[in-house]
C-alpha cells in the first residue's frame, strides 16, 4: 500500500510541483488482495483494511511510533470482503463481501470491535458500503442491482429502503457534502442521484407499537444517461463546493444552489467531472473530461480531498495513483 | 425454507467454487501401485479395470446419498434444500398409508410402529395461531395423529429433562476437572450444543471451538435414543421397525436428524427418521382436512409427556425457549459444587428481570435481551462463583466466538442458539398474517410468552416418570453407567477447509 510520486507528463498533462512520498509500506498485511482501505475519520490514527482473504484488519500507529501495527482482525465473512467504511463518529465500522452480507461492528473502546449486526438481505455480492456524513445511516451497493439503506432502531439494524433503478451491478456511491443526496454509479453506465424522505413510509405505519421500524421513501432525482460514459463506471466521489467549510452541515440550503462536483472513474479510461447544482430540481452537467487519465487503463477509484477543494486522487489499472487539481 | 442465520451464511451458496468441492470423504480402496492397468467401459456402462494380463475387475461406483450431503453440511446449495423438503410430512403420510395397506392385506406384522415427538416450542406456536391453551394443543395433536394411525405421541420436554440432568452432570464434571488444570487449557467454558444451526456453523467455520461444546445430546436426539433403544426393547420390536417423527420448530433440526452420529449402524436406522416443522405440520392438517380448531381432544396423553402426577396438566422447564439449559445447569451446579440452593425458576425470573435474589446478578449486555449474563455469588464472600450467559442470534454468536478464540471469555457456561429470541423464533414456526418486521417481532414475543408462562415449571429431578425410566433402562448405576454415557452423548466433526485447488491468488 503506497502513495506513489507522480509528476509524469508522459501523456501531456501539466504536472504540478508537488511531490508525494511513500511513508510506509505494510508488507504481508493480508493473505490475498487488499481491496479496500479506510482511515478512521475523527483522529486519523487507525486504518482499516478489507481483504479478499475475508478478514478486515485494523491498524494503528503508536503515539511516537511511525509504523502501523495490527491491533485487531475482524473475521466472519465467508469469502472475499470487498469494502470497509467508518461511520462519521468513528465508533462504527461496516464491511461487506461476496457472501452477500453486510456486517456492522462497534468499537468496544479497547481497540477491538464487537459485531453488532449481520445483515443478509442482498441477494448477490455486495460491492461497497458507505456511511452518511453525519447520521448513523449506512448504504450498501450490490451486484444485485440495488442499493440498500440501513438504519438502526433500538440497536437493531434493519433495511429501511431498497433503491431500485440501476439495471446492472451498482459499483459504488458517494454522498453530497450536506448528506441530502446520494450519487451511485453502475455497470449500466449511468450515474443516478437519489434523495429520500425523513418521514416514515405510509405502508409500514401499520404497527406503530413496540417494534416499529420506520421505512424510508426515496426518489431518483437525476440520471446521467448511459451515452455519456462508454463503459462501466467503477467509482464516484462528491467534492464539496469550494466556498463551504469542511464540516458538513445537515439542513443548510441557504448558501445557494451549488452542490459541488462529482468525479467518476470509468472503464473507458476517462475521468469526468460533473457540476451539480440545484434550483428546485437537481442538475448534473458534464464540465470536464480527461481522456486516458491513466493511459489506456481503467480508472478504478476516484476521491476528492475532503479538506482542500479541487484536489482529486485517482488510481487505475496502470498501477499508479495520480493527484489532480481542478481549476475553476 | 428458512434455515437459521448461521446455516444460511455459511452453507447456502449456489456458486460452487473449486474451493467448495464436495468434501465428503468417499473411501476408495486403492492398491497404490502404478501397475499400468487401464480403465475400460463395458457394454452396459460399467467400468472395468483391465490389468496388463488382460484380467478384468469390475469397479464399484462411488456413491453419495442425500443423507451424506445433509449430514456433511460442507455445501448446502439450494438444490439440497429442495431435497430436504422431501424429508417432510409427505414421508409421514406415506408411511402411515403403507401401514394401512399392510393391515388391509393381513400383513400387520410388517407394519412399522409410528412414534411422533412434539416439542413445547411447537405447541406454543400452534397455541398462538389457533388461540387455545397449550394443553389443548397437545391433546388435539395427539387425537389427530392417533386417528391418522400414529401409535404413540410423545413430548420432547420429557426427553429434555433427561438431557438437562445429563448436561448438568457434564458441566459439574468439567468444572471440577478445570479446577485441577493449570494455565490456559481448560475444559471450560461449556458451550451448549442443542442448536443444530450453531453446531453446523461451528463445525464448518470455527472448528477450534468444538472442544468446548457440550457433548450431551439435544432433546430431539435424546428422545430418538429413548424410542429406538429403550422403547424398542420394551415393545420387543427391532429399532428399524419403528418410524420416529419429530415435530420441531426449525429446518436445521432436519440436518441434525440426518447426522451420521445419530445413525444406528447395526439396525440401519436413524434415531429420528423424519423431522417435520411446525409450519409443515399445520399444512399437513389442512391438507388432510383435520384442522386443529375442530379436532377433538384425547382423554389421556401418552406416558412420555412432561406432566403432573395426574397427567392432566403439562409441566415445563424454567427458562427461555432455548430449553432451560442455563437455569437448570446453574441450579444443579450451585447445589453440587457450592452447596448453594437456588431453584431454576428463580434463576429464570431473575434473568428476565422479574425478581431479585441476593445471590444472583443478571445483566443484559448492550441492552440486548438475546445476550444476557447471569452470575451466582458466593454468599460468604459476595464474589462470583458461576458466570453463565445466553447468546442467541448470529451477531452475538460472532462475538462469542471471537472472545473465545482470543481467550477473553469469562463465562463458565453459555447457552447458545442461532436464532434471535431462541427457539420461539425458529425458521419453521408459524408466521403472523402481517409480514412486516414489527408484527413479526410482536408475534415472536407472544410465542415466547406463551412458552414460558402457560405451564407450571417442574425441575427435571422432580420428574418421577423419568427417574423410573432411567432406572429401568440403565439399571441401578443409572446415568453413571457406560450404557448411559454412550446413549446420551455425541461428537462433533470440524470440516477441514481445503486450500483453493486452483491456487489462484489475485
Amino acid at each position: 500500500m503506497e502513495v506513489d510520486n507522480d509528476a509524469s507528463d508522459r501523456d501531456g498533462h501539466r504536472s504540478t510541483s508537488e511531490s508525494w512520498q511513500c511513508l510506509e509500506t505494510i508488507d504481508n498485511a493480508h493473505k490475498r488482495t487488499v481491496r479496500s482501505v479506510a482511515f478512521e475519520p475523527t483522529q486519523g490514527r487507525a486504518l482499516a483494511t478489507a481483504s479478499f482473504d475475508g478478514t478486515t484488519a485494523i491498524w494503528e500507529k503508536g503515539p511516537n511510533d511511525e509504523t502501523y501495527d495490527c491491533v485487531a482482525t475482524l473475521e466472519g465473512h465467508e469469502n472475499e470482503a470487498k469494502s470497509v467504511a467508518w461511520s462519521a463518529s468513528g465508533q462504527l465500522l461496516a464491511t461487506c463481501g461476496r457472501d452477500k452480507s453486510v456486517w456492522i461492528w462497534e468499537s468496544n473502546g479497547e481497540g477491538d470491535f464487537d459485531c453488532i449486526s449481520v445483515l443478509m438481505e442482498h441477494t448477490q455480492d455486495v460491492k461497497m458500503v458507505l456511511w452518511h456524513p453525519s447520521e448513523e445511516l449506512l448504504v450498501s451497493f450490490s451486484y444485485d442491482n440495488t442499493i440498500r439503506i440501513w438504519k438502526d432502531e433500538d440497536d437493531d439494524w434493519y433495511s429501511a429502503a431498497t433503491l431500485t433503478g440501476h439495471t446492472s451491478t451498482v459499483w459504488g456511491g458517494a454522498f453530497s457534502h450536506n448528506g441530502k443526496y446520494l450519487a451511485s454509479v453502475s455497470d449500466d453506465r449511468t450515474v443516478r442521484v437519489w434523495t429520500w424522505g425523513t418521514t416514515p413510509d405510509e405502508s409500514s405505519d401499520a404497527n406503530a407499537g413496540l417494534y416499529y421500524r420506520p421505512g424510508i421513501s426515496y426518489e431518483c432525482v437525476a440520471t446521467v444517461p448511459d451515452s455519456v460514459h462508454t463503459r462501466a463506471i467503477y467509482s464516484v466521489s462528491w467534492g464539496r463546493p469550494p466556498n463551504k467549510d469542511a464540516a458538513p452541515n445537515g439542513g443548510d440550503s441557504s448558501s445557494g444552489s451549488d452542490l459541488g462536483y462529482l468525479a467518476t472513474g470509468c472503464g473507458d479510461n476517462t475521468l469526468r467531472i460533473f457540476k451539480v447544482t440545484t434550483d428546485g430540481s437537481l442538475d448534473v452537467t458534464l464540465t470536464c473530461t480527461q481522456e486516458n487519465a491513466h493511459g489506456l487503463s481503467d480508472i478504478n477509484c476516484v476521491e476528492w480531498n475532503p479538506t482542500y477543494p479541487g484536489w482529486l486522487a485517482t488510481c487505475g489499472d496502470d498501477g499508479t495513483v495520480r493527484i489532480w487539481y481542478l481549476e475553476e | 425454507m428458512s434455515f437459521s442465520g448461521g446455516l444460511r451464511l455459511t452453507d447456502l451458496n449456489d456458486y460452487i467454487t473449486p474451493g467448495q468441492e464436495c468434501i465428503k470423504p468417499v473411501e476408495v480402496k486403492k492398491t497404490g501401485q502404478a501397475n499400468g492397468s487401464q480403465i475400460k467401459v463395458g457394454q452396459s456402462g460399467d467400468y472395468y479395470e483391465v490389468t496388463k494380463d488382460g484380467e478384468e475387475t469390475k469397479l464399484e461406483a462411488a456413491s453419495i446419498t442425500l443423507n451424506d450431503c445433509l449430514a456433511c453440511s460442507g455445501c448446502v446449495t439450494s438444490a439440497e434444500t429442495v431435497l430436504i423438503t422431501m424429508q417432510s410430512h409427505h414421508e409421514l403420510l406415506s408411511v402411515l398409508e403403507e401401514n394401512r395397506r399392510l393391515r388391509s392385506t393381513g400383513e400387520s406384522s410388517k407394519c412399522k410402529r409410528v412414534v411422533v415427538t412434539i416439542s413445547p416450542q411447537v405447541r406454543a406456536s400452534l397455541a398462538l395461531k389457533h388461540q387455545m391453551p397449550t394443553l389443548s394443543v397437545a391433546k388435539r395433536m395427539t387425537a389427530v395423529l392417533k386417528t391418522m394411525g400414529v401409535d404413540h405421541v410423545f413430548d420432547s420436554a420429557f426427553s429434555r429433562d433427561l438431557t438437562l440432568i445429563e448436561s448438568a452432570r457434564e458441566f459439574v464434571e468439567r468444572f471440577r476437572k478445570s479446577e485441577g488444570q493449570a494455565g490456559g487449557e481448560t475444559s471450560l467454558p461449556v458451550l451448549a450444543s442443542w442448536c443444530p444451526g450453531w453446531v453446523c456453523y461451528a463445525e464448518k467455520t470455527h472448528a477450534e471451538v468444538l472442544p468446548w461444546m457440550s457433548t450431551t445430546r439435544s432433546p430431539q436426539q435424546a428422545m430418538g435414543v429413548v424410542v429406538k433403544d429403550y422403547l424398542a426393547k420394551k415393545l420387543d420390536t427391532a429399532p428399524d421397525r419403528i418410524y420416529h417423527v419429530a415435530v420441531m420448530m426449525c429446518y436445521d433440526k432436519k440436518l441434525e436428524a440426518s447426522r451420521d452420529d445419530f445413525y444406528n449402524d447395526i439396525y440401519k436406522t436413524r434415531d429420528v427418521d423424519c423431522v417435520v416443522t411446525t409450519g409443515e405440520f399445520d399444512r399437513m392438517l389442512s391438507e388432510i382436512e383435520t384442522p386443529l380448531d375442530s379436532a377433538s381432544e384425547v382423554e389421556q396423553l401418552d406416558s412420555l409427556f412432561k406432566a403432573d402426577a395426574s397427567g392432566e396438566r403439562l409441566r415445563s422447564s424454567a427458562g427461555s425457549s432455548a430449553g432451560g439449559g442455563l437455569e437448570f445447569v446453574m441450579s444443579y451446579a450451585a447445589r453440587v459444587l457450592f452447596g448453594i440452593d437456588v431453584r431454576p425458576d428463580i434463576i429464570a425470573a431473575v434473568g428476565r428481570g422479574e425478581t431479585q435474589h441476593p445471590l444472583l446478578q443478571a445483566k443484559a449486555v448492550r441492552n440486548q435481551s438475546d445476550h444476557r449474563e447471569i452470575t451466582l455469588l458466593n454468599p460468604a464472600t459476595q464474589q462470583p462463583v458461576l458466570r453463565f450467559a445466553t447468546v442467541y442470534g448470529f451477531r452475538h454468536l460472532q462475538n462469542l466466538v471471537r472472545k473465545l478464540k482470543s481467550g477473553r471469555l469469562a463465562y463458565h457456561y453459555v447457552e447458545v442458539a442461532a436464532c434471535p429470541s431462541a427457539c420461539s423464533n425458529g425458521g419453521g414456526q408459524l408466521q403472523p398474517a402481517d409480514p412486516s418486521p414489527a408484527a413479526k417481532k410482536q408475534w415472536v414475543a407472544e410465542t415466547e410468552h406463551i412458552y414460558t408462562s402457560s405451564e407450571q415449571t417442574q425441575s427435571p429431578e422432580e420428574n418421577l416418570a423419568l427417574g423410573e425410566l432411567i432406572r429401568d433402562w440403565f439399571g441401578e448405576s443409572g446415568l453413571d453407567s457406560e450404557a448411559a454415557k454412550r446413549a446420551l452423548h455425541t461428537q462433533f466433526h470440524g470440516v477441514v477447509a481445503k486450500a483453493n485447488p486452483l491456487g489462484v491468488s489475485w
